[in-house]
């Protein structure tokens, strides 16, 4: 059986076959055996196919993500169902990272950007963070002011990329 | 007699006054605000007292709302932790105006090296060695520049109400000095504006691969003062200091007399009273220059409480009612090693964006030998955007610091904050840095080995095990708090030692 997962936003896709607490993962042509040996509130044993046991710590999110804590390092780990999340190539728009409060634009609408340039400083959890265009473009579109307060994930402006040759 | 203490501060450092409070036999009253229901220190308190909603003006750094609070709660003294109102001069007079006792310097000590220009000034009349800068304020930008021009870059500005990284960048020597230089006055000065309602600010050499070593201080009302060793943080980013250690990797004896010597010289002069720090920069050549005073009890005291086996917090309260400093200078031993790391709620592999979210789990298990963990946080407790990222401090103590290194990486593993992004695994890489091995520790560190210090890729067998998950936890429920139904699968000892017999 196919089986995609999204680990920290990167997909991985295998294949998969279970047989109670063995599971077999096919994954770039090499092959996997698992064995759950204890699964005790959140701590999770597993042993692999040369006798090794590795131990992680799982939980599950209000969300549906799995929590995972594998040997001092985390990752949150979602099951892909269906169509596959691809990032969009059209959207460049930046975006705020987190919530907080604009502090200043840099640019304004019209405004040729260069890879790299500020475009926005925010500030959130009391340190000032810098926004910088993704790639080259024209700005379309400001969508917030300063002092603004966002919430993370929104829009901030849009940009055109620039055509080369064009100016 | 001091009976009852207002804190005011939150998070990790509410709690740890709180706790030499208790041991002392006194009652506490916390501080929060609306959003702050549940976080340990509103539950830890004997008293708690909101502020409200707002912003930190009108919450936390309400002066008058929290010497009201403190009278209305018949509370004596008031101990400002660190950050928010502790280093303001204004603040600790009102207290003393107030009839209360401030658990700090005299209000004078807090204005006289609260300004880092007038402070400098103040080391420079007592011979003390300065970075070369420029001492005069709020210069224009056309006078700033051509000063760093002429003192050649790199330059450092600062500002010059400030600490904390906040209002501070570095220009280093290119082609657009000019540029570059203008463009980092602006995002100083607005920082400084924001964070310190002041945009003045100072430019001065920048020294090379320094390292950050400070002396902590202390000092009685009956004029005695006594260092309590050193404390290197140069593994800092963006300023912020995220690994403390004492011993210095780099400290001699010779070296440590000099620098002991030069911040003692400091506190006669101001006399000064409480806990204090004083920072300096140590070259690569082993000179050391002042940098500032914080005239408070710092995030990083648990690595001197290790060292010196003392707990600063129950000497400030001492010496705030008037008591003499319990030891001699002769009294005081640095033994063992201890370091610190600062778990803060933010994203390493994304440009250490600030993370929010609900914390799942704080650590696997309980802490073990020389292991001390200082939080503000309890499972299914919030991190907010309303205030800093810091999750907590974890401190290690051993004789040596090779193994002092080792169990540090180990603690790293079993203190996880799940549910929160943060900097664990960074922190365990500079940990595993062979550099950081060999005690070559400076402040740019993290600039310098940022390539080895990213994270490393899943193995194609770890990937395997993560496609695997979640068939493997399918029994696992929301939260994870599933029986242990496979308990089975434990190898039975018996088993084992039959098997071995044959």
């Amino acid at each position: 059986m196919e089986k995609k997962i999204i680990l920290d936003g990167r997909e991985i896709v295998g294949d998969l076959t279970s047989n109670g607490k063995s599971v077999e993962i096919s994954l770039k042509n090499q092959s996997y055996n698992f064995e759950l040996v204890s699964l005790q509130g959140d701590l999770l044993v597993v042993q692999t196919k040369d006798g090794q046991r590795r131990h992680l710590h799982v939980s599950r999110s209000s969300t549906g993500q799995m929590l995972i804590d594998f040997e001092g390092r985390n990752f949150a780990l979602e099951e892909s169902q269906g169509r596959m999340l691809q990032p969009k190539h059209h959207d460049i728009r930046p975006r705020a990272p987190m919530p907080g409060k604009i502090m200043k634009i840099l640019k304004q609408k019209g405004e040729l950007v260069k890879k790299g340039d500020p475009l926005i400083i925010m500030e959130a959890m009391k340190m000032e963070h810098t926004i910088r265009a993704g790639r080259d473009g024209k700005i379309k579109e400001i969508f917030c002011r300063p002092g603004d307060l966002v919430a993370g994930g929104m829009d901030l402006l849009d940009y055109e990329i620039e055509v080369p040759g064009e100016t | 007699m001091i009976q009852r203490v207002l804190i005011a501060n939150r998070g990790e450092i509410a709690v740890r006054i709180m706790q030499t409070l208790r041991e002392l036999g006194m009652s506490s009253v916390a501080l929060m605000t609306d959003e702050e229901a549940g976080l340990p220190h509103t539950i830890y308190a004997d008293l708690v007292v909101s502020l409200g909603t707002g912003t930190l003006r009108e919450t936390y750094l309400n002066q008058e709302k929290i010497i009201e609070i403190a009278r209305q709660t018949k509370a004596d003294a008031i101990h400002p932790g660190y950050g928010l109102l502790s280093e303001n001069a204004e603040f600790a007079r009102k207290v003393e105006t107030a009839g209360l006792i401030f658990i700090g310097p005299k209000s004078a000590s807090i204005q006289a090296m609260g300004d880092k220009i007038e402070s400098k000034e103040r080391c420079r009349r007592l011979g003390i060695p300065l970075i070369p800068g420029l001492e005069a304020e709020g210069l224009s930008e056309e006078k700033l520049l051509s000063e760093s021009q002429k003192i050649g870059p790199p330059v450092l500005i600062k500002a010059s109400a400030g600490g904390g990284g906040k209002g501070m960048r570095i220009v280093e020597d290119s082609g657009s000095f000019k540029e570059r230089f203008v463009e980092a006055l602006g995002e100083a000065r607005r920082e400084a504006k924001a964070a310190f309602g002041d945009d003045r600010v100072l430019v001065e050499k920048y020294i090379q691969n320094p390292r950050h070593v400070e002396i902590q201080v202390f000092g009685d009302q009956h004029g005695n003062h006594v260092h309590l060793f050193e404390r290197e943080c140069s593994i800092q980013r963006r300023y912020q200091k995220i690994i403390e250690e004492s011993p210095s990797p780099v400290m001699t004896d010779a070296l440590r007399t000099k620098m002991t010597e030069a911040a003692l010289k400091i506190c006669r002069d101001i006399n000064y009273v409480g806990a204090g720090t004083i920072e300096f920069i140590v070259s690569e050549k082993g000179e050391f220059f002042f940098l500032e005073m914080n005239t408070r009890l710092q995030v990083e005291h648990p690595v001197t409480e290790w060292v010196t086996g003392l707990d600063l917090v129950a000497w400030q309260i001492l010496v705030a009612q008037g008591g003499s400093l319990p030891l001699k200078q002769s009294e005081i031993i640095q033994r063992g090693h201890a370091i610190e790391v600062r778990l803060c709620a933010e994203d390493p592999d994304n440009a250490f964006l600030p993370c929010i979210g609900t914390i799942y789990k704080v650590a696997h298990r309980n802490l073990g030998p020389g292991q001390r963990l200082d939080t503000g946080y309890h499972e299914g407790n919030s991190v907010s955007v309303n205030f800093d990222s810091l999750l907590g401090k974890l401190s290690v103590y051993a004789p040596t610091r090779d193994h002092c290194i080792k169990r540090m990486r180990q603690a790293l593993k079993d203190v996880c904050f799940l549910g929160v992004k943060n900097n664990r695994d960074y922190l365990a890489r500079i940990l595993r840095h062979p550099a950081f091995a060999q005690g070559k520790t400076f402040t740019s560190f993290v600039q310098t080995f940022a390539k080895d210090l990213q994270a490393e890729a899943l193995s194609p067998e770890e990937e395997a095990l993560m496609l695997a998950l979640p068939a493997l936890a399918s029994e696992l429920s929301v939260g994870g708090d599933k029986k242990g139904q496979n308990a089975d699968k434990i190898p039975d000892v018996f088993e084992l030692v039959r098997s071995k017999l044959g």
